[in-house]
């Protein structure tokens, strides 16, 4: 009996020493891939709409719909939100369907929408993120920025043909504008790490201007406080963004162009560190702030933004530490360093990084100059396009243009009377005459890659502004879509507004 | 009986083998060092050139570090200034309250600095060193691949001249251009910035190098070109 309990305890000790001779052949379980593994993607999400996705899942041994559990979650990534902030959960199901309102969203807030696919047989899940910026009614449609005795407000005509008024006034109540000049949206989402990364959206009047909240459209920031050191004279004209990314690329925010008073200032921007403001007065190639500068800005990958400054009659590139001169063997058609004209328009052209300058020489008579910002590896140096004296009746008292990107024409209007001018032909065609009581204000070409293209244009007959919206057909012609838009203020300035 | 036994030792010496490990912590005596890192380098240089002219005394700031738990009481640190010192304690500086507080694992110690008439020509130095007091002993002493001196050293200097920042020719020539004291003296009057030996983020540096140049721009407007003491002409590229 002794013997067999020894005998027992020792095979149980040397078990011990058993060598594990496990079986570590790794047997394939199923991978689950959301959305082909892409980064976080951006959405901007209409507060109180709806949100449906249907994700893309890709499973390498696919699971019986029984096998699979979802869960979407969602928590506030705004940067000024605590790290502890709750995770909510919005759904179970496979694919989404919810309403962003409260209270899991506030408008005006980023969120990360987490999406998580789980295979119960194994436990193990793909995950994919959507990045929301939460905006309200007015994340899409057609802005005006328009007078009203010496105040200022904006409108909207919303996508589905609705029009809203007072907008500004109404969200901003008690924060009146003087005479408003012109409204700036960015074309892109902006990191200038002084708030949200987020498009950009700027007022800009007589006296001064401010930063809105691109998605609450509510007042942000004082226009000085844009800058490292507020202006002392507050007339700005431009507050944009330009960028020099390749055209292959995604195009992002290089440098911030301000003209205020008719001097430049320029904004660093990239993934650096520090917050990005506008700087001082930029000084010309001689060292001076002797220019005055005519309220537009271009822009490409090879000189990311160019001006024209109407006292030393030349074009300038912008740097952040100053003007500079172009080399001189850019020029051939024209002289980009003395043009010896005043600056009137200068919009895209048809061709991206090429650009139409309409110009007036000292007799009045206007001037076409056109150019690109652009140079590809191994081509000739030279920007300049062409020069031609413009057979355009008024266009160098022009009141509003706009530069069409799908077809070689600036569309301008003198008095009440809407011209085409065909830059290759060098003929200009009436293309729509208001009531003679209305005189054209402003307009704005829409590019609708894949739809029709717009041409907006804003009328004023002295007591009341409206609004024109045409349909652009391929070949530049132009056609009245649907009724007038009335109620309007002067209108000074148009913009599109995307989420 | 005696299987009994064996069978009990079998088990106990089995359950041994269950028991939990003790977590692993420091359990040697408090010590303390200087902090070594990009933020709060083994040396400092601070010169009252670039402050106001009535500025008499300003501080500089080291920090010191423990190693170990802190204690729940106040703790006395003891740094002493070394032989290789030109300063004069007392005089030319003074160092706050050596006191590691309660509850804390690091302090900043101010040291008192006194702007005197023979810095104007020179430049002195303060060595100052970890020694052992009553609560603490000397930390580590070993010396970070970017530090020329060690963890239980730390060096201040001190001056009111005007001093070449050590960043100058790496950093900062690219946009100001060639050094000479006249122009880096008109860079702190035009920018109010006296600190040009930290890191400057690019959008700072742009608009610095902006201010400047209109700053020479309005001078040159009422004086004509700034001479500097080379007898060169002050300039920004």
């Amino acid at each position: 009996m002794r013997i067999q309990i020894l005998t027992l305890l020792s095979a149980v000790s040397l078990a011990g020493c058993y060598k594990d001779n496990g079986n570590y052949d790794y047997k394939p379980i199923n991978k689950i891939v959301i959305e082909g593994g892409k980064a976080p993607e951006a959405l901007s999400v209409v507060f109180n709409d709806s949100l449906k996705i249907t994700p893309d899942i890709e499973q390498s041994m696919p699971a019986a719909e029984a096998d699979l559990m979802y869960e979407w979650t969602v928590y506030d990534n705004s940067p000024a939100s605590s790290y502890v902030v709750p995770t909510d959960t919005v759904s179970r199901e496979r694919n989404l369907a919810i309403k962003v309102g409260s209270p899991v969203f506030i408008l005006g807030q980023n969120y990360r929408l987490g999406y998580k696919v789980t295979d119960k047989r194994t436990g193990l899940s793909g995950v994919h993120y959507y990045n929301l910026t939460i905006g309200n009614k007015y994340a899409r449609g057609w802005m005006f920025l328009e007078q009203t005795g010496n105040s200022g407000d904006f409108s909207m005509i919303l996508p589905d043909g609705s029009v809203e008024h007072n907008i500004y006034s109404t969200i901003n109540a008690g924060m009146p504008i003087g005479k408003p000049v012109k409204l700036e949206l960015s074309a892109w989402s902006i990191t200038d790490d002084i708030s949200a990364p987020s498009r950009r959206m700027y007022l800009l009047y007589e006296n001064g201007g401010m930063e809105l909240n691109y998605q609450t459209l509510q007042h942000k920031f004082d226009y000085g406080y844009l800058f490292f050191l507020a202006p002392e004279v507050q007339k700005p004209v431009v507050h944009t963004w330009v960028s020099n990314t390749p055209p292959a690329w995604t195009p992002s925010a290089s440098m911030g162009i301000a003209i205020n008073d008719g001097k430049v200032h320029a904004n660093l921007v990239g993934g650096f560190p520090g917050s990005k403001k506008w700087g001082g007065v930029l000084l010309t190639p001689e060292g001076t702030p002797n220019y005055t500068l005519s309220p537009y800005v271009v822009g490409g990958s090879t000189y990311t933004a160019i001006v024209h400054d109407n006292v030393g009659k030349r074009f300038l590139s912008v740097a952040t530490s100053g003007l500079q001169r172009f080399p001189t063997q850019v020029s051939t058609e024209f002289d980009m360093n003395d043009t010896g004209m005043d600056l009137v328009f200068m919009d895209s052209a048809n061709v991206t990084r090429y650009y139409n300058a309409v110009m007036k020489d000292a007799a009045g008579a206007p001037w076409l100059l056109q150019f690109k910002a652009i140079v590809n590896t191994g081509e000739s140096p030279v920007i300049t396009l062409g020069k031609q004296q413009m057979n355009a009746p008024g266009a160098a008292q022009l009141t509003a243009a706009a530069g069409s990107t799908i077809t070689p024409h600036i569309f301008y209007a003198t008095g009440n009377k809407i011209l085409r001018y065909e830059t290759t032909s060098n003929t200009a065609a009436e293309e729509y005459v208001f009531p003679a009581t209305e005189q054209v204000t402003s307009m704005k070409f829409r590019r609708v890659p894949g739809g029709v293209s717009e041409l907006v244009a804003a009328t004023w007959n002295g007591t009341a502004g409206r609004v024109y919206i045409f349909d652009v057909s391929n070949i530049g012609d132009i056609s009245l879509s649907g009724n007038a838009y009335g109620g309007f203020g002067k209108i000074v300035d148009i913009g599109y507004k995307v989420p | 009986m005696q299987l009994r036994y064996i069978a009990i030792l079998s088990a106990f010496a089995g359950l041994a083998a269950c028991s939990q490990d003790d977590r692993l912590m420091y359990q040697q005596d408090s010590r303390i060092y200087f902090t070594k890192n990009v933020v709060n380098a083994d040396s400092l240089v601070y010169s009252f050139a670039v402050t106001d002219a009535s500025k008499m005394k300003d501080t500089a700031w080291i920090t010191l570090r423990i190693m170990g738990l802190p204690a729940d009481k106040d703790r006395a640190i003891n740094i002493a200034v070394s032989d290789t010192s030109t300063a004069k304690q007392g005089y030319h500086f003074e160092i706050g309250p050596l006191v590691m507080p309660a509850d804390s694992f690091q302090k900043r110690i101010p040291v008192i600095l006194y702007r005197k008439p023979g810095m104007k020509d020179s430049i002195l130095t303060i060595d100052l060193s970890v020694q052992e007091s009553a609560d603490f002993k000397p930390g580590y002493s070993d010396r970070p691949a970017s530090s020329p001196i060690d963890r239980l050293h730390y060096k201040i200097s001190v001056t009111d001249q005007l001093l070449k920042p050590a960043r100058w020719d790496v950093s900062l020539a690219g946009s100001f251009g060639a050094y000479s004291e006249t122009k880096f003296r008109f860079m702190i009057q035009s920018t109010g910035k006296t600190d040009w030996n930290s890191t400057i983020y690019p959008a700072d540096q742009q608009f610095l190098i902006q201010t400047v140049k209109y700053a020479l721009y309005k001078y040159e407007e009422q004086y004509g070109p700034m001479t500097d003491e080379n007898g060169e002409r002050v300039e920004f590229p």
